[in-house]
Order: structure tokens, then C-alpha cells, then sequence
């Protein structure tokens, strides 16, 4: 028993007594008021340091502002340096794919076929490809069926999943940071009006609405799919941040604030939004990992972006009936999106440790 | 707990028909040609066109389509009924248990009729194996928290939730079906020992997910004063995790169990079509590639209830196991 106290406060964060936290984790996750009363804990931790930092304490001395606690923790965690060098190296990879390719020369012989990177009579199923198209020290990965190099495919195909996760994510909190708050704070029928309608766009789990809805789509490229994930995404994110904004209405800062005169925007928007935006920050590191699965998988089921786009998943998609023979087909794309979906995951996981320790 | 159970029941009602509705609308109120959207690029024979033209009611305003289409209104005859002097099938709708027509105007629940009790089946050994296996590892981790298992744990969840259910499926296929030979590469008559590997591969992030849950839920009610005053008046370890905490700590879980029903379904679909299991899921990705629209529609309408259903379910069950439930 108390060798489980012991690790656990040492992970907590410093600001926070013991005595606090013990009684802050004492609860029963699932009990509504536990939880509402750990919640508030949580926030009147984050309403301490914030006075801190009003009041210039930061430059008196010692770090105390939750990020720099948070930082704290985090950097001496190898598993986030981790995530950190392959979010990035999949971000760059996404945004200048050249950082990947200027240095690559498949076809040291004919530069013409550099040009597009893909020559039928390549194939793998091609007896003429080199090396039989498996993969060799001037074609990384080898070739796929159409005979197009398949490491260049699979940096490209970076650009796609990345964007799609993050332009999905950034859409859903914006929907969540305006909705959910506007429902947490105001209650009452404008909090019954959202509610209802997110019971029921969460009823739709994200990959059957996505299937259904793409289906009768003709174009479907990265914004149609991005269109499509939002649509059924947001509904999580929003519950999340309407239940932060519900318990940091009830703080004493906030009541302290509203009577010194400070109207509902400036409420929402100096106070409660940023006290109860941490859980939302750490959940959409993780739903970007969440939603390039999805994708992947809309591709892969046919009703995600189409060609000529590249996609990891439209790739395993057209080789499916290839893969038991020529396992570089599944093996490369399948890694990358492996990889990608990883370093969001880990990351979400730490940044969880670090910033909001009730949650783990 | 009446209380609560009844309000849920209530709030289902809206759920249930505003979720069908957006579906319905998504599908037959975008400008254009629904059915002809719906068969995506292939030309559609303008006898079928007209066969399901009239079988979705698209003539009518669309609240009443969604009323027909959903069953609370009643069918008008059909135009071979009307032909032969008959009248229509009455209330036939999703209600009913009907779920439109495919392509070739064969009733969607015809053609999921077989192919339902095989994805039962997989999906039953799939829950069987996450929950063993994901509680045990939650457990063996939640209990020894910072030790190698634990860590262990936590990082190759986050591995198994990375790896994407296509790329574990063939990759199961290929080095487990073909390099080991340890299990068949093709379910299609959906046997058990057929439906072990696909079901692990169903499974696995759900099983990831449900360790991890356990884990945490675990660690945290081990803090519980309860657990304290166990510990304090004498009772065995086995006894306060087993009796106590463990029991305190599926809560949650099983809370999680209902909304993992949607990711599994739609793994399902990619599953049953990689492992070539004859189910609903397959019957969905054939759909597709065959572009087959009122079919992916129907059956993943007929998902999409199940899983409001579940989900109803689970929160009843909630309302059984903690008596700390709210009541408002």
C-alpha cells in the first residue's frame, strides 16, 4: 500500500501537498461528485499559481506556473523525448517532404525516371524491376505494383495523415472551446439545446458515420475527409470541455471576478477557459493519433480520400491482394502510420503525467 | 436508481431518432441523385432506379421518407403492388427490423440475416479475449505500479493502440497464417478455430485500452479510504483487491466497454474482409468496393442502432453496479 503512495507522489506535481493529493486521488473514478470535487481541486491548484503569476512571482524566483512544472516532469522522461523526435520528424516529413528526399537517388542510371518516380516496367510484379523490386541500397523500400518507388510514396503519403489529424483536431476544439463553453457556463436551455444535439452526433460512432457519409461523396480528397471526421469527431471533445467549464464556474476566482465586475466573455475567456484547458490540450494530442487511424482506415475501406491522392492507407488498400507475396507492400506504409499514430499516443500520455495528474 | 433508469430510457428516445434522421438525411437529402450517388461511378439501370426510387419514398417530403424509412409510417404499396391490386407492406422500417434495399432490390435485412450470427460470434470471442486478457494485464500492472510490468504494459499498449487494425490484420495473416502456419488465413465458414486470429486481431486495441483503464482505475481506488479500513481491520490482500478494490475498479470499464462497440464494429468491417469471415462487417466492405450504396448504408444504420442500444444497456447495468449514481 504505501510503496503505491510513495511513487505516486513523487510523479505528482511539486505545488501540489501531499495531503491535497492524497485526497484528490482518494476518490472513486465514476462517482460524479467525487470527480466534480477533484476537478475543483485541480482548479483551485491552477487559481493559486495563476495568482502567482499575477502577481509577478514568476520573476521574484522558482518556477511556478503549471507549465513549468509540467516541464519539469517531462524532461526527464525518455519516452517524451521520444514522441517529441517522431511527432517532429513526422511533421517535417508532412510539410517539406523534400528534408526526406533531396539526398535520395533511386535511379542513379536513367534521370529521367527521377522525375516521377514511378515507371510501369518497375514493378514489382515486373520481371525487368531491379532487384526483383524488393528493397535494395538505391530503392530504399523497393517498388510497389505500379512500379513507383515506394520510399518516396511513403514520405509523401505523410502529408495527408498529418494534416487530415490535425486540421480535424484543430476544428473540434474550436467547436468544443465555443460550444462546450457556452454550454458549461450559461446552463439552462442553451446547455439543453448543445447537449442534446452532441447525445446525438455522439450516438454516431466516427468511423461508421465517416463510411456512411463518404460513401455517397464523389470527390473525396483531404478536405472532404477532413470535412467528414470533424462532423463526427467533435461531440468527445466538446463533453470534455463543457465538463471542465462546468466546474470551473463554480470557483471562487470566478465569483471573485464576477463581482469585481467582470462580464460573461471576460469570465469565460480570461478565467475558466484557461484553467480547464488542460485535460482538452492533452486529449487532442491524443485524438490526432485517433483520427489518422480513422482516416487510414476510411482510405483503406475505399471511401477515404481517392487517388491520385497518397495516402498510407490507400496504399496498403491497393495492394491487398498483393500482400501475402510482396509483404513490402503492407510493411513500409503500415510503419509509418504505426510510427505517426505512436508518437501522438506516447506524447498525449505524458503530457497527461505531467499537466493533469488526476487523470491517469 | 428507478428514477435515473427511467430518464435514461427517456433521453434514448431523441438520441435514437435524431441520430437515424441525420443519417437518413445525409444520404437522401444531398442535392443531386441519391441513388444514383449511392452506386457512386457505375451507371444505375433506370428500372432499379425507379424500383428503389419508390421504395425509399424520395417522391415524398423528406420527414416523410425518414417517417416511412424509420417505420412509423406506413408503407405505401410498391409499384408491382400497386399493379397487382395490393396493398403495401404497412409499417416496414428500421422499427421493424428493415433496412432498405440493395442494388438489386434484395431487402438489406435478407442479406444480413446469414451473415449476423457470425459476426456475433466473432465479436463475443473478441470481447472474451480482451476482457481476460486486457483486465489481467490491467491488474498485474495496476498492482505493481513502477515496476517492469507495469511499464511494460503501459508502453506496449500504446504500441498496440498505434498499430492500425488493417496492418494487424495482415500482418497476423501473413506471419501467424502463412510463415507459421499456426492458423487458417481464410474464416469463410467462420468456425472457432477459424474466428481465433481474426478475434485477437479485432480485439487487441480494445484489450490495450481496457488494460490501460483497468490500471489506472485500479491505482486509484487502492488509495480509497474503503480499501484502507479493509486493509486496517485484518483482511487478507487477495481478499481486499478481489472483493473490494477489483470490483470497484471494472466500473469504469465496463462504462468503456459500451463505447469500445463502436470502434468494434468498426473493425469489424475491415477484420471480416482481410480474414474473408462471410459477416455483416464483410457484407459492408464488399458494399463498397462494390459500390453497392444502399447496402453500406443499411447495414451500418443497423450498426449504428446496436451500438445506441448498447450503449443504453451499459448505462442501466452502471446504474446497477454503483449505487453512488445521482440522482437528479
Amino acid at each position: 500500500m504505501s510503496d503505491h503512495l510513495d511513487t505516486k507522489h513523487e510523479n505528482r506535481d511539486e505545488t501540489d501537498d501531499p495531503a491535497t493529493g492524497e485526497e484528490a486521488v482518494g476518490g472513486t473514478g465514476g462517482h460524479r461528485k467525487v470527480e466534480h470535487a477533484r476537478t475543483g481541486e485541480h482548479g483551485e491548484l491552477v487559481r493559486d499559481i495563476e495568482l502567482a503569476d499575477a502577481s509577478g512571482a514568476e520573476e521574484v524566483g522558482g518556477p511556478t506556473s503549471l507549465w513549468a512544472d509540467g516541464w519539469r516532469v517531462l524532461k526527464h522522461k525518455p519516452l517524451f523525448w521520444l514522441a517529441l523526435f517522431l511527432i517532429l520528424a513526422m511533421v517535417v516529413m508532412a510539410v517539406f517532404p523534400q528534408a526526406y528526399l533531396w539526398f535520395y537517388n533511386p535511379f542513379p542510371d536513367n534521370p529521367e525516371q527521377a522525375k516521377t518516380f514511378c515507371t510501369l516496367s518497375n514493378s514489382v510484379q515486373s520481371p525487368n524491376a531491379p532487384n526483383g523490386g524488393r528493397p535494395s541500397s538505391t530503392n530504399w523500400f523497393g517498388f510497389d505494383i505500379q512500379g513507383c518507388d515506394l520510399y518516396v510514396r511513403t514520405i509523401l503519403g505523410a502529408r495527408i495523415s498529418i494534416f487530415i489529424g490535425v486540421i480535424v483536431t484543430l476544428a473540434s476544439v474550436i467547436i468544443a472551446l465555443v460550444f462546450g463553453t457556452l454550454a458549461g457556463y450559461f446552463g439552462r436551455s442553451i446547455d439543453a439545446v448543445i447537449a442534446r444535439i452532441t447525445d446525438i452526433w455522439f450516438a454516431i460512432p466516427t468511423i461508421l458515420g465517416g463510411i456512411v457519409l463518404l460513401s455517397v461523396l464523389r470527390d473525396r480528397g483531404m478536405v472532404e475527409v477532413a470535412f467528414v471526421l470533424t462532423l463526427f469527431g467533435w461531440p468527445s471533445m466538446l463533453r470534455l470541455m463543457r465538463s471542465q467549464v462546468i466546474a470551473g464556474k463554480e470557483q471562487d476566482y470566478v465569483t471573485a471576478s464576477r463581482s469585481l465586475g467582470a462580464n460573461d466573455f471576460r469570465l469565460m475567456v480570461r478565467h475558466i477557459i484557461p484553467n480547464g484547458i488542460t485535460p482538452v490540450i492533452v486529449y487532442a494530442t491524443i485524438f490526432i493519433g485517433v483520427i489518422i487511424s480513422a482516416e487510414a482506415a476510411l482510405s483503406f475501406l475505399g471511401v477515404g480520400v481517392a487517388l491520385p491522392n497518397i495516402s498510407w492507407g490507400l496504399m496498403i488498400s491497393g495492394a491487398q491482394d498483393r500482400i501475402l507475396q510482396i509483404p513490402q507492400l503492407l510493411f513500409f506504409p503500415g510503419m509509418a502510420l504505426a510510427i505517426t499514430v505512436f508518437g501522438f499516443m506516447v506524447m498525449g500520455d505524458m503530457l497527461r503525467d505531467a499537466f493533469d495528474p488526476k487523470g491517469r | 436508481m428507478f428514477r435515473y433508469i427511467i430518464r435514461r430510457i427517456l433521453q434514448f428516445i431523441p438520441v435514437f431518432f435524431g441520430a437515424t434522421f441525420l443519417i437518413f438525411a445525409m444520404v437522401f437529402a444531398i442535392p443531386g441523385d441519391p441513388i444514383q450517388a449511392l452506386a457512386g461511378d457505375k451507371p444505375v439501370d433506370p428500372t432499379t432506379k425507379a424500383v428503389l426510387e419508390d421504395r425509399y419514398n424520395l417522391e415524398d417530403p423528406l420527414l416523410e421518407q425518414y417517417g416511412k424509412y424509420i417505420g412509423l409510417i406506413p408503407q405505401d404499396p410498391t409499384l408491382d403492388q400497386e399493379i397487382a391490386g395490393e396493398p403495401g407492406d404497412g409499417f416496414a422500417g428500421v422499427l421493424q427490423g428493415e433496412f432498405g434495399y440493395s442494388l438489386n432490390r434484395r431487402p438489406v435485412s435478407d442479406i444480413m440475416a446469414d451473415a449476423i450470427p457470425k459476426t456475433a460470434k466473432l465479436a463475443l470471442m473478441a470481447f472474451v479475449f480482451e476482457i481476460v486478457l486486457g483486465i489481467s494485464a490491467g491488474v498485474i500492472a495496476g498492482l505493481r505500479r513502477g515496476s517492469f510490468a507495469d511499464n511494460l504494459v503501459l508502453v506496449s499498449t500504446l504500441a498496440v493502440i498505434a498499430i492500425p487494425v488493417f496492418v494487424a490484420g495482415y500482418a497476423a495473416q501473413l506471419i501467424v497464417g502463412v510463415r507459421l502456419g499456426w492458423a487458417p488465413v481464410n474464416a469463410a465458414q467462420a468456425t472457432f478455430g477459424q474466428l481465433i486470429l481474426p478475434a485477437m486481431v479485432l480485439g487487441a486495441t480494445s484489450l490495450a485500452y481496457i488494460a490501460r483503464l483497468t490500471r489506472t482505475s485500479l491505482n486509484e481506488n487502492l488509495r480509497a479510504d474503503y480499501v484502507k479500513t479493509a486493509t486496517a481491520k485484518g483482511l487478507p490482500r487477495t481478499r481486499v483487491i478481489g472483493r473490494h478494490t477489483l470490483r470497484n475498479s471494472l466500473i469504469p470499464v465496463i462504462t468503456y466497454l459500451g463505447i469500445d462497440l463502436g470502434a468494434l464494429m468498426g473493425g469489424a468491417i475491415i477484420t471480416e474482409g482481410i480474414f474473408n469471415i462471410p459477416g455483416i462487417g464483410r457484407t459492408v466492405f464488399e458494399g463498397i468496393i462494390r459500390s453497392d450504396g444502399p447496402v453500406v448504408v443499411g447495414v451500418t444504420t443497423f450498426l449504428v442502432v446496436i451500438f445506441m442500444i448498447s450503449n443504453l444497456l451499459v448505462d442501466v447495468m452502471y446504474a446497477w453496479l454503483d449505487p453512488r449514481i445521482r440522482y437528479e
